[in-house]
């Protein structure tokens, strides 16, 4: 009879730390187990120099929730495939091919990235309607000529055909990975989130801007 | 003997400035500059055949060690107002984009300067 207490008590202290044990926490401890940290930074940038810039291995994940698309992540995680021509800041080597973990790791630590967000992404900022008649067209003409993105990043044509550049992340499948927001955002202010980026900082319109997030985010 | 203390107290400034400051020297600024922003298109050497040199693009990049070539261009526009503005604003290709926003007035003189020196013109 005595023993009930004990048990009551070890019973609520098991509850407690597993209710307060939030699949994010979970996910972070993945990620730090797995030393993801080693090439990719929770922390906001600050690269005041190229050279500082230059020693990043692998994107920042400090907005990886306000980039990425959850199931993407998911997917990803547990099955990599390269979306650089090159190895990371060095466009004269190859890719590494990157770690996979278990579909059961994948889903805690997207959980965990997902939840790492960027204030300065505008929720909402880029419909999820596709773009029509002239502003599809509009934004066709930025994203190959007047910006000419397709200069450094790889897009898909109708018939399925890769063409474009290869210094940039692959956009052929941008719709799957990224969301549009923060496409829009980016375009904005690109040194807010990759400070020294190779990316030209363009002087888009807030218009223009979103229909261009929303043409990439279109690539499926 | 004030002349042999003043070398001596420049020398010292100036072996200061290098440990302290080494990537100050403009040529070294120029080099990294030039690897970081134009290589994926003009090559590491400038020979035009960077990462995104690739034949779907409807122009080859810029090969800025051709001499007769950038000779032409130079003479036509300083190489600043490409860098600064883009191709576009010059006639040239929209696919070499302004810089004019990314880059300061001191990095875009530095790559003015290193792609002179790479075409020898």
């Amino acid at each position: 009879m005595r023993r009930w207490p004990v048990i009551a008590l070890t019973a609520i202290v098991f509850l407690f730390t597993w209710v307060s044990t939030s699949p994010a926490q979970e996910g972070e401890a993945i990620f730090k187990a797995k030393g993801c940290e080693s090439c990719h930074s929770i922390s906001p940038p600050k690269f005041g120099s190229i050279e500082e810039k230059m020693k990043e291995k692998g994107p920042n994940l400090s907005y990886a929730g306000s980039k990425y698309k959850e199931e993407w992540l998911k997917k990803w995680l547990a099955k990599p495939e390269n979306i650089r021509y090159s190895k990371y800041n060095i466009l004269s080597l190859k890719p590494d091919k990157h770690v996979g973990i278990s579909e059961k790791e994948a889903d805690e630590v997207a959980k965990y990235l997902s939840a790492l967000k960027d204030a300065k992404v505008v929720s909402g900022a880029v419909s999820s309607e596709e773009l029509k008649g002239g502003e599809k067209v509009k934004a066709k003409t930025l994203f190959e000529k007047k910006k000419a993105c397709y200069a450094c990043h790889t897009v898909k044509t109708p018939a399925g055909k890769l063409i474009g550049g290869r210094s940039g992340p692959d956009l052929s499948m941008a719709g799957e990975r990224l969301k549009g927001d923060w496409v829009y955002s980016y375009l904005k202010a690109p040194d807010h989130f990759e400070p020294k980026g190779r990316s030209p900082v363009f002087a888009l319109s807030d218009g223009d801007a979103k229909i261009l997030a929303a043409y990439v985010v279109s690539f499926k | 003997m004030k002349r042999l203390a003043m070398v001596v107290t420049l020398a010292i400034i100036l072996l200061w400035g290098f440990l302290v400051f080494p990537g100050i020297s403009i040529s070294a600024d120029a080099k990294g500059l030039y690897k970081w922003y134009c290589a994926s298109c003009h090559g590491e050497e400038g020979k035009g055949d960077g990462i995104n040199s690739v034949k779907e693009l409807p122009v080859s990049p810029t090969n800025h060690t051709d001499t007769a070539e950038m000779k032409k261009r130079v003479a036509k526009n300083p190489f600043i107002d490409t860098i600064k503005r883009g191709g576009a604003a010059i006639g040239k290709s929209e696919i070499m984009p302004a810089w004019e926003k990314t880059l300061t007035n001191e990095e875009m003189k530095a790559l003015d300067k290193y792609v002179h020196d790479l075409c020898k013109c």
